[in-house]
């Protein structure tokens, strides 16, 4: 008696869970899953504006063989390899100080800063477009006070889009660096002081360990988006400070090759791919230990 | 008062030889904002004894052992290790180490890793660091389990690794914050026989803080009782447990019988009134400055282990009393009563005793020897 309520119970679960669950696969399947088909396909295929459609590895051999692309593949992972890093060392500080010492500042603190997330990335990249300008905020203040006599080229460089990339996503390093550090026992700090630990083997033996699993979940959040990141270097990029993701919104709008610009997104993809697998793999690794 | 701490001691195996003690508190206070924590505490502990500091919770006992370790800075008063003052010496230099209640062992390090924490950041040569991390693992027979991870230990064995990570740095005095508070009660007692043999192997002073009396009683040489920050009470289980100088003290230790009485005499042989007897009472115990005189109210103190329950009228001094409660507890029997005035006496009898049932008559009698007078009165 009791096993057949529960057995219906669990078939009414299942029939509930297929009507829950389909909406979100559907639209996954018509919308991501589609797309992605149909762009597997088009980069092996000669998709240019005179190619005829049909099957090609030359996309491919094109997108890694060719020096030009194979330096603009380089300058998007330096340019957003050296943001992250930036965005490290801004944040660790920033997240300690949000778990260990902010007191009742805590929460004002962290709201304040999900809020400068908040604001819209446009406005936000004409802002520094203003201050990085010739005669821009900055080379006027550094003018005032004598550090430079001749504005610096500082808007239209690789150093352009790394400030910008490196100041955009703040709020998603510090949170997740934050609750790791929020976890650890404030016991253990002083555990370490009491077996001698200064502030720097502090640091090295017990917050950094301990933090990684935030700075690998940030890396999750964060890398991916900035790897393939249109706007920024679009707007105060130029011809330096060039990315990947506008070579490919060239390669469909501008030259229309649909195969090149599929193949290329697919070597992003992979990069990605891979990037988030290692970080998986070392935030397992982590995990065993701790 | 005096009379009777240095008879225990003599009791106790010998004079002390006078040496610069491991530690000494003088006139220590600790305020935090208004709230005084810790008042005006002055104590010894000298190199390998087993020192408890025992009170209920919010009696200053954690706040005081912070403060050897360094982690609070006494608002007054001075602390000196070894004879030199520390007062100002931050935790990472002082020769002390702390083991903590919750263990806080490093989660993402081995358990080898985590003893050598501490000789590692003294920067001593590789094969001296492994030499001393395996002495300490062998010391809490640990040796076995060197390269797990503190997650795969029961709570025993991470506490075992707290105490070899503090032991390993070889410290002049080593605190224990509660350290076995965390385990089930079976474990605990196996733990508090295991540490007090690991602190007799390595000779190192041992502060430990507990609120278990029972824990105290079982490891320490000497233990000061606190309540609001003040030390009640300092001396060796012994001289605490059947010499009270406070009724705080005689309370907190065991179970105690305080019956109201009136003092009649004082000094070597003191005697009290109870109601119409005269009763003579082994001690009597006071602190200085409240030294009781003829006519004050005090408590005469019983250990229920000392009465003896009988239901004829014998000869003597004797308080008559019907019985309430008769428990077995296995090792004996505790037979809840009733006095003169309704006052509740407890007394333990064997379990071999008399068939006693609730509502009976009965009689109780006490060794004048074991019996103690306190000043404070029952209230």
């Amino acid at each position: 008696m009791s096993a057949r309520v529960s057995s219906s119970g669990v078939a009414f679960g299942r029939r509930t869970a297929a009507a829950v669950l389909a909406s979100p696969v559907l639209t996954l399947l018509v919308f991501f899953a589609g797309p992605l088909i149909y762009l597997t396909w088009v980069s092996f295929t000669r998709a240019d504006i005179v190619g005829d459609g049909s099957f090609t590895f030359d996309n491919y051999a094109e997108v890694l063989g060719e020096p030009i692309y194979r330096s603009i593949f380089l300058d998007t992972i330096v340019i957003t390899v050296t943001a992250m890093l930036i965005l490290f060392l801004v944040a660790f500080p920033i997240a300690s100080f949000l778990a260990f010492r902010a007191g009742k500042w805590e929460i004002p603190m962290l709201l304040a800063l999900v809020l400068t997330d908040e604001l819209n990335p446009l406005i936000r990249l004409y802002a520094w477009q203003i201050v990085m300008n010739k005669e821009g905020v900055l080379n006027r203040f550094l003018e005032a006070i004598g550090l430079i006599d001749e504005p610096l080229t500082i808007l239209f460089t690789k150093t352009a889009v790394v400030v910008v990339l490196a100041t955009g996503s703040l709020a998603f390093v510090v949170i997740p660096i934050y609750a790791a550090l929020k976890t650890v026992n404030r016991s253990l700090i002083e555990a370490a002081r009491d077996l001698g630990a200064g502030w720097v083997a502090i640091l090295r033996e017990v917050l950094l360990p301990l933090a990684a699993t935030g700075f690998i979940a940030a890396i999750i959040i964060v890398f991916v988006p900035m790897l393939s990141d249109f706007a920024s270097p679009a707007v105060v990029g130029g011809r330096e400070g060039y990315m990947i993701a506008s070579l490919i919104e060239e390669e469909f709008n501008a030259r229309g090759d649909w195969g090149v610009g599929s193949a290329l997104s697919f070597v992003v993809l992979a990069i990605s791919a891979v990037m988030v697998w290692m970080s998986i793999k070392i935030s397992k690794v982590g995990r065993l230990q701790a | 008062m005096s009379t009777v701490g240095e008879r225990d001691r003599a009791e106790a195996g010998g004079a002390r030889v006078p040496a610069t003690p491991a530690l000494e508190l003088d006139r220590v206070t600790k305020r935090f904002d208004d709230v005084v924590a810790v008042d005006d505490v002055s104590l010894a502990v000298d190199r390998g004894e087993f020192f408890s500091l025992l009170g209920p919770s919010g009696c200053g006992k954690t706040t005081t052992l912070r403060m050897l370790a360094g982690f609070e800075e006494p608002t007054e008063g001075r602390l000196l290790l070894d004879g030199v003052d520390a007062t100002q010496i931050p935790p990472f230099k002082r020769p002390t180490n702390l083991v903590f209640q919750n263990y806080a062992l490093f989660p993402h390090m081995s358990v080898y890793r985590n003893v050598a924490f501490g000789p590692r950041r003294a920067r001593l040569p590789k094969p001296e660091i492994d030499r001393r991390v395996r002495e300490a693992l062998h010391t809490v027979q640990m040796d076995a389990l060197a390269d797990r991870m503190p997650t795969q230990l029961s709570g025993g064995q991470q506490q075992r690794v707290g105490l070899a990570r503090a032991l390993v740095n070889d410290p002049l005095v080593l605190l224990l914050d509660e350290p076995l508070g965390a385990l089930d009660l079976k474990l605990r007692k196996e733990m508090q026989i295991e540490l007090k043999r690991i602190q007799r192997e390595v000779g190192i002073s041992f502060v430990y803080v507990t609120h278990d009396q029972e824990e105290a009683m079982t490891m320490s040489d000497r233990i000061a009782v606190m309540s609001h920050g003040r030390v009640e009470q300092l001396g060796t289980p012994r001289e605490i447990y059947f010499h009270p100088t406070t009724r705080f003290v005689a309370d907190f230790i065991g179970t105690a019988n305080l019956l109201p009485a009136t003092l009649v005499r004082s000094g070597e042989r003191p005697q009290v009134r109870i109601g119409e007897l005269v009763a003579e009472a082994g001690s009597i115990g006071s602190l200085p400055g409240r030294e009781a005189v003829e006519g004050d109210p005090v408590s005469l103190m019983v250990r229920p282990e000392t009465l003896r329950v009988v239901r004829e009228r014998p000869e003597g001094i004797a308080l008559p009393v019907v019985v309430g409660e008769v428990i077995f507890q296995g090792t004996g029997i505790r037979l809840d009563l009733r006095g003169p005035g309704e006052a509740p006496i407890v007394a333990l009898v064997p379990a071999d005793a008399a068939d006693w049932r609730p509502g009976d008559r009965a009689h109780v009698q006490w060794d004048p020897d074991r019996a103690h007078v306190v000043v404070e009165p029952a209230s």
